[in-house]
């Protein structure tokens, strides 16, 4: 659209030029993205990175006019809790030296050796509940590769690998189906994400699971990714509601172990059509 | 507010990179009307950046870039000229 059909100056109006400037810009990104895909994350990744730094000094920054006060007594609480947590895990530990003492059998979950991966990119910043991480093919991630954060809470699997970045699917994404377990019964569960993190479910009514029940995965084991933090239904519903918060919230997850679970989680989670 | 739309267009690029997407929906809301073409090429670069082929049906933000594209024509087509370009 000329501006010369509106009467007014000759050439390209202001706002045409900037539309023009805008999708050859957006065409470029996606042209780069299809052809050169590991060389353009190569590129997009840093400036990524800086924007969580960004993120992570802001949030330090805004922080500090918190209440001091109110800041220390928190301090001293959360060092209270670590030093319970931690006796308690020794204690753990040992019983479980002992079981196996007594059973002479080989522990059922070894500990995860895997891959450390920077998170380059989050939600919300992310759409489609996707994490963009750091390591690629040359640090040994593969596609299917179960994606952990801190505690080893499972988070999703990596769904794309390029020579040095990754993405990874969230279990919360919308459209995403996981098997999963809830309680110490281990009533199974199908979890549907619900996406910034969150899953709904959908049991019989009179199963027995209460709100604060654990959320566990299959995998070696039952892995706990989260809790029933809410119930929603009648009494006399046939079927009652769930909700349920992972035990790591995904906005602020900076790091991620990457480790091999073979098929036990991807065969469980299909994309919506 | 049509004078700042092209600061506002760059904001929002950068805010794709760094900020929560509804930011960005915002702001590209914003200079829609003055460059229609703003929501599409925002949602095309927000799918080469984060959008996975296969996992995904649709590259949605493309696709809602497009409808709101076009929703900005319409409405400019609407609207008197001379009040676009002042």
């Amino acid at each position: 659209m000329r501006t010369k059909r509106l009467g007014r100056t000759e050439g390209w109006a202001p706002g045409t030029r900037w539309s023009v400037a805008a999708l050859a810009l957006a065409l470029l990104f996606v042209l780069a993205r299809v052809l050169v895909p590991d060389l353009f994350m190569r590129s997009v990744g840093p400036v990524l990175g800086a924007g969580g730094s960004l993120s992570a000094s802001a949030a330090g920054f805004f922080s500090s006019f918190g209440d001091a006060r109110a800041l220390a007594e928190k301090n001293a609480e959360l060092a209270r809790q670590n030093a319970a947590l931690a006796l308690e895990n020794r204690m753990l530990g040992e019983r479980l030296a002992d079981l196996k003492a007594l059973s002479g059998t080989a522990p059922a979950v070894e500990s995860a050796r895997g891959i450390v991966a920077g998170v380059l990119a989050r939600p919300p910043t992310t759409l489609y509940d996707t994490l963009v991480l750091s390591a690629g093919t040359d640090a040994g991630v593969y596609p299917l590769m179960g994606v952990l954060g801190a505690g080893g809470v499972p988070l999703g699997t990596v769904s794309e690998v390029g020579a040095h970045t990754s993405r990874a699917r969230l279990f919360s994404a919308p459209g995403v189906a996981t098997d999963a377990w809830v309680g110490s019964a281990r009533i199974p569960v199908t979890l549907e994400g619900a996406g910034a993190g969150s899953f709904r479910a959908s049991v019989s009514q009179g199963t027995g699971i209460s709100e604060g029940d654990t959320v566990y995965l299959p995998g070696p084991g039952a892995i706990p990714m989260g809790r029933v933090a809410r119930i929603a239904g009648a009494a006399s519903d046939p079927v009652v509601r769930l909700s349920i918060a992972p035990f790591i919230n995904p906005f602020s997850v900076t790091w991620v172990l990457l480790v091999d679970v073979g098929t036990s989680w991807q065969t469980s989670s299909t994309p919506a059509p | 507010m049509i004078k700042f739309s092209p600061a506002v267009l760059v904001t929002a690029a950068l805010s794709l990179l760094f900020f929560p997407w509804p930011l960005t929906a915002a702001l590209v809301a914003l200079s829609a009307l003055a460059i229609p073409a703003a929501p599409l090429a925002l949602g095309l670069m927000a799918d080469a950046l984060y959008f996975t082929p296969g996992l995904h049906a649709l590259p949605l933000a493309t696709i809602v870039g497009a409808l709101v594209t076009t929703l900005a024509l319409f409405v400019r087509s609407r609207l008197s000229p001379g009040i676009i370009a002042s």
